[in-house]
């Protein structure tokens, strides 16, 4: 009988852990939800060509750390793999490797344009010493490595950077 | 000793010179290079018509349409005129160039299917224009 009490008095208690556990999935649903979109940030990277005589120029984009260490590529402007070599230090970090550069490849871009590419990126990128670069090449002209290196920081936003090759200047702009 | 050495070196010529075969590239001496118009007189006498010729890697890469009607970009050595290749408007390698050709600031999101990067930085293709 002793037994049988306790055990018709445990089952109110129960019932109010499940309901406490409840209220607290609650309120952390929409705390997860404030917290998630500042572990990435939408960045939008925009590449201004010089004007240059010379066909569409191909471009890497691509993620270093601080001493220039390959990390990831964002972006491949140029549509024949067997020229990607041109990027000579985005072709050396990422080994050419095809699965470091599939699904992010488009169409070469002309003298004097802009190509804008927007990506989500980890908040952990900016002021954690990364870098984004440019290595571009233009047929039967001079490649240019490291065209331009932009450090990822929060209060860089907006400043654009000069090129040396044929980029005129890098920006990024959160959203 | 010899013998297995001289083996030794035969199969190592043979393997280098397969890499070299499979190259794209031509190493001919420029000293024997024949100019461009002979090898468009060449093309258009075999039934080419030809829209461009220019050096890349060290051969002629002819634009044009071949005798059989297709819009192709072809290889040719530069000092015997031998054809070292076609890419034929199409192939995989080339969807996105011709693209690049015809509408170079058209965002190449329309053109490319979009294939999820396996790449550790971002789990998305990036919105891409081109101004």
């Amino acid at each position: 009988m002793n037994q049988l009490m306790t055990n018709d008095n445990a089952q109110p208690r129960h019932g109010s852990a499940i309901r406490r556990l409840f209220l607290m999935a609650l309120l952390l649903v929409p705390a997860l939800a404030v917290s998630m979109p500042a572990s990435a940030r939408e960045v939008t990277f925009s590449a201004e060509l010089k004007p240059y005589y010379g066909d569409g120029a191909y471009l890497a984009l691509y993620v270093t750390d601080d001493k220039g260490q390959y990390q990831g590529t964002l972006w491949v402007a140029g549509g024949k793999s067997k020229y990607y070599r041109h990027l000579r230090q985005w072709a050396r970090g990422s080994n050419l490797s095809r699965s470091e550069y599939d699904g992010l490849t488009g169409a070469s871009v002309q003298s004097g344009r802009t190509l804008n590419v927007t990506v989500d990126l980890a908040d952990k990128l900016f002021d954690g010493g990364y870098q984004v670069r440019i290595d571009s090449a233009v047929e039967d002209l001079r490649d240019a490595p490291s065209d331009v290196v932009v450090p990822l920081t929060r209060d860089g936003a907006g400043t654009p950077v000069s090129g040396r090759g044929y980029v005129k200047s890098l920006r990024y702009d959160f959203k | 000793m010899k013998a297995l050495l001289i083996a030794g070196a035969v199969f190592a010529a043979t393997v280098v010179s397969t890499g070299v075969q499979a190259d794209d590239d031509c190493y001919e001496p420029v000293a024997n290079w024949r100019p461009k118009s002979q090898l468009l007189q060449y093309l258009q006498s075999s039934g080419w018509q030809v829209m461009r010729i220019k050096v890349d890697d060290g051969c002629y890469e002819v634009e044009g349409v071949n005798p059989a009607g297709q819009r192709v970009e072809a290889t040719f050595s530069p000092s015997t005129f031998e054809s070292m290749g076609q890419e034929y408007e199409g192939d995989d390698d080339d969807e996105e160039n011709e693209h690049e050709r015809l509408a170079p600031s058209v965002d190449p999101q329309t053109s490319t299917p979009a294939q999820p990067p396996a790449n550790s930085l971002i789990n998305a293709r990036p919105k891409v224009s081109v101004q």
